[in-house]
């Protein structure tokens, strides 16, 4: 009766700690506010530190065995569960982000960007920091999604509520953000001089990695210092002349041909490593200076840029985070019809944002904000020549690479074939899903049966669109070719070893070309897309479950999709484990 | 954070927004060869193809280049671009090549020229299992060599058939072996005589059949003194 008591007694009093300690975390966290509008880097760190400190003593709590016995008690166990998945995981965030902000003040006090790396450590630690930063606060949202604050008491439900809103949020924000950092610390660090080429994709006619390379931009960096070597539009890269690309993989030279020579299409291929390195070498072969590597973005990066300075007005346009990418993407083509105008217009938005970045106005929050709600399917790929250098962005998985390795993985891109801006329009939802098991593969392995079902639409109004936005370029063979009218080549890449038993178009049988690209089977549909249709695409596949060692595959299904204006809708699932027999 | 992303974002923004609205043009527009085949077939089942973005009216023709026996088949491009043909296929699984007749320049509506290819494969792949191994390293002793394989496909032990083993010695054949996989998809070859000292491999051919694709396994490397 004694130990009951002393137990009750023990887990009352790590509970209450575990709370109170939590109430500290939160007033440190409120408190950063004014460090926050101030920009005093050095202060935030330290009142993350204190609010880090604070969780900890909940988190200790919150792992005690006796007080997560409680979490079953009825009525208020739902309440101590709660607290402790904010204490175990907010301990995480609120230390990773202490770290991150350390060492970017570190950074900023010693002139990154203008003067030489004097602790090439920082650089790599900042880089580490914001995965580890990214991954706290993703396991966070994740946990606090689970949680149903509906049946949460003393006021907790309406702070969930709230924490949940923000935490997802932040998720996002983090997603977009990480990769941009752990590509610019990379690409900062470097000792000796490169020289990288900065394909700035218009996501509205897409392409494997993206989009149509619109501008680029050459910079060179040196032990942290930047410099702007070069930069022009798609008009310039095409005066360089054709790229020769008579060198690379027989299967990429027969799925695309000529496309490869031209500016425009060298990024079809759903493999960047393959488009960077054309750049490159394109870049290389006619104006006879090394590129050392390639990194390619969209209007969802320029949009995020554009929170971080503010809003901008343009010729009575104001352009900020919220409409950057509609203005970018469609509105611009109506408002600004004429050519000359409408660059006149952008070149304005550029000087005044460079002004700003300059004089260092630049707003991290509106930043983080922009991140938060940027809705695009955009996000940053890079490429190095150098093999290390590579590696670094294949492990934060900025590569864009197709993997030849076995596993549950399906990737899909989109080319535009009409030569037009519709893609601002076009929508993708995309599911991959792993069946039945005790199937054998054609190709000799073990497998499953899965399915890949697409989903992709034209959005795009009958009526009302610029000129310039749909125009078809495409040859002209007769068929119906209403205004908003597109073609879209999907290309779709099996998982290594699996083959279609049967592929339908609209549920009719579909004729693909086929291929094999990077030892993964890939077929194209070649799509002729009216204005609000959906063209469902069907891929019936058996996929090996073992290896080429009889190891047993094992993983969940992941299905990467393309880089695009409006983010696909990307779902996998599985009906579990299959076992080798 | 602050300065780093801002150095970055300077160069960034300066070359994307001049030039957003990009210059338009489509990929794709060579002359296609699409298959209504999208996995590997069963040998003798006929193949369709709809060869596209042909100008209409120019005759277009496919074939198996390395398929002999079966005739090729000729159409005409209709006024979508497109010609469907059908095709007779190997008896034998393999992986053939279907290739279209050349496709000129003018036909092939402003593109190049242009020959177009699509490897199709037929019958299921057989995966052989291989293990060398012998009585004795010297040579003195006169030593037998024994290679056991299992060949199956998936989870099907391939029973009954004809399997060659060709022993080398420094990758020149030495002996060869005709054996039969038992009712397991097991077999094992026994090499005696063997004289040399040498780094011997066995090399474990399977001849493709109506059902099944050729396949070919090296051992690991055996060395006798």
């Amino acid at each position: 009766m004694v130990a009951l008591v002393f137990f009750i007694l023990y887990g009352v009093i790590r509970i209450t700690l575990m709370f109170v300690s939590l109430q500290g975390a939160i007033g440190e966290v409120q408190s950063l506010r004014a460090a926050v509008q101030n920009k005093d880097l050095g202060e935030i760190s330290r009142g993350l530190g204190k609010a880090a400190d604070s969780i900890a003593m909940a988190d200790s709590s919150a792992s005690d065995p006796i007080v997560q016995l409680f979490g079953f008690v009825p009525i208020i166990g739902g309440d101590i569960r709660t607290a402790s998945i904010v204490s175990s995981d907010g301990r995480f965030v609120l230390q990773a982000a202490q770290e991150v902000t350390h060492v970017a003040n570190q950074l900023v006090k010693s002139g990154v960007g203008k003067k030489p790396i004097t602790d090439r450590t920082l650089v790599s630690s900042l880089r580490e920091g914001m995965g580890a930063l990214d991954s706290a606060v993703q396991k966070l949202n994740t946990d606090l999604a689970s949680v149903d604050e509906a049946g949460l008491h003393f006021g907790l439900d309406s702070k969930i509520k709230t924490a949940k809103e923000v935490v997802a949020s932040l998720a996002i924000a983090s997603s977009r953000i990480t990769p941009l950092v752990q590509v610019g610390t990379t690409v900062i660090e470097q000792p000796e001089k490169k020289r990288w080429f900065v394909s700035i994709q218009n996501l509205a006619e897409l392409r494997g990695t993206g989009g149509i390379t619109g501008a680029y931009a050459v910079i060179s960096t040196e032990n942290g210092k930047l410099k702007l070597e070069e930069y022009g539009s798609d008009k310039r890269l095409l005066q360089i002349g054709r790229i020769d690309y008579k060198n690379y993989p027989q299967e990429l030279r027969k799925l695309w041909g000529a496309d490869l020579s031209d500016w425009r299409d060298i990024n079809v291929s759903a493999h960047a490593p393959y488009s960077a390195q054309m750049l490159a070498d394109g870049w290389q072969q006619n104006r006879g200076k090394r590129v050392d590597g390639v990194l390619f973005i969209g209007q969802g990066v320029v949009s995020q840029l554009s929170g971080a300075v503010g809003p901008i007005d343009a010729r009575g346009v104001v352009v900020d985070k919220d409409n950057a990418v509609e203005f970018l993407s469609k509105d611009i083509y109506a408002r600004f019809t004429n050519v000359q105008t409408k660059d006149a217009v952008v070149g304005e938005l550029a000087s005044e944002m460079f002004k700003r970045l300059i004089a260092g106005k630049v707003s991290v929050s509106g930043l983080f904000a922009a991140a938060a709600n940027d809705t695009t399917g955009d996000r940053i790929l890079a490429w190095s020549r150098d093999k290390s250098t590579q590696q670094v962005f294949s492990k934060y998985r900025v590569s864009g690479e197709i993997s030849q390795s076995f596993g549950p993985n399906v990737a899909v891109t989109l080319n535009n074939a009409g030569g037009n801006k519709l893609d601002a329009y076009t929508t993708l939802k995309a599911s991959y899903s792993l069946g039945v098991c005790n199937v054998d593969t054609f190709t000799g392995y073990q497998g499953r049966r899965s399915r890949v079902t697409l989903d992709l639409s034209n959005n795009s109004p009958k009526s009302g669109l610029p000129a310039y936005v749909d125009m078809r370029l495409d040859t002209d063979f007769g068929e119906a070719r209403p205004k908003g009218s597109n073609r879209e080549l999907m290309t779709v890449y099996g998982p290594v070893g699996s083959e279609a038993e049967s592929i339908t178009v609209d549920g009719a049988p579909g004729f693909t070309i086929n291929g094999m690209d990077r030892n993964r089977p890939l077929w194209i549909f070649d799509l002729n897309m009216l204005p609000g249709t959906t063209k469902k695409i069907v891929l019936n596949l058996v996929e090996p479950i073992n290896d080429d060692n009889d190891e047993k595959l094992s993983g969940k299904p992941s299905l990467q999709g393309p880089v695009m204006l409006n983010a696909p809708s990307l779902n996998s699932s599985s009906t579990g484990e299959c076992s080798l027999q | 954070m602050k300065i780093k992303l801002t150095t970055l974002a300077i160069a960034f923004v300066l070359a994307a927004m001049p030039s957003i609205p990009a210059l338009a043009y489509p990929t794709g527009q060579a002359p296609t060869l699409s298959l209504s085949a999208s996995g590997r077939l069963t040998p003798g089942q006929s193949v369709s193809a709809t060869i596209a973005r042909v100008k209409p009216g120019c005759p277009v023709s496919i074939s198996w280049k390395n398929a002999a026996g079966i005739s090729a088949v000729s159409g005409t491009s209709a006024a979508n671009g497109n010609t469907v043909l059908t095709i007779a296929s190997p008896a034998i699984s393999g992986t053939y090549v279907l290739t279209t007749s050349a496709i000129s320049a003018e036909c092939a509506a402003g593109a190049a020229a242009v020959t177009l290819t699509s490897n199709v494969s037929f019958g299921k792949i057989a995966t052989i299992t291989t293990k060398i191994a012998t009585t004795n390293v010297s040579v003195k002793k006169k030593p037998v060599i024994s290679v056991t394989a299992t060949v199956k496909s998936g989870t099907a032990l391939i029973k009954s058939k004809s399997i060659t083993v060709d022993l080398n010695l420094a990758g020149k054949k030495v002996k060869s072996l005709k054996v039969k996989t038992d009712a397991k998809g097991a077999f094992t070859a026994k090499f005696t005589g063997i004289a040399k000292a040498g780094k011997y491999t066995a090399v474990v051919t399977f001849t493709a059949d109506p059902m099944y694709d050729a396949a070919k396994v090296t051992t690991k490397a055996l060395t006798l003194k």
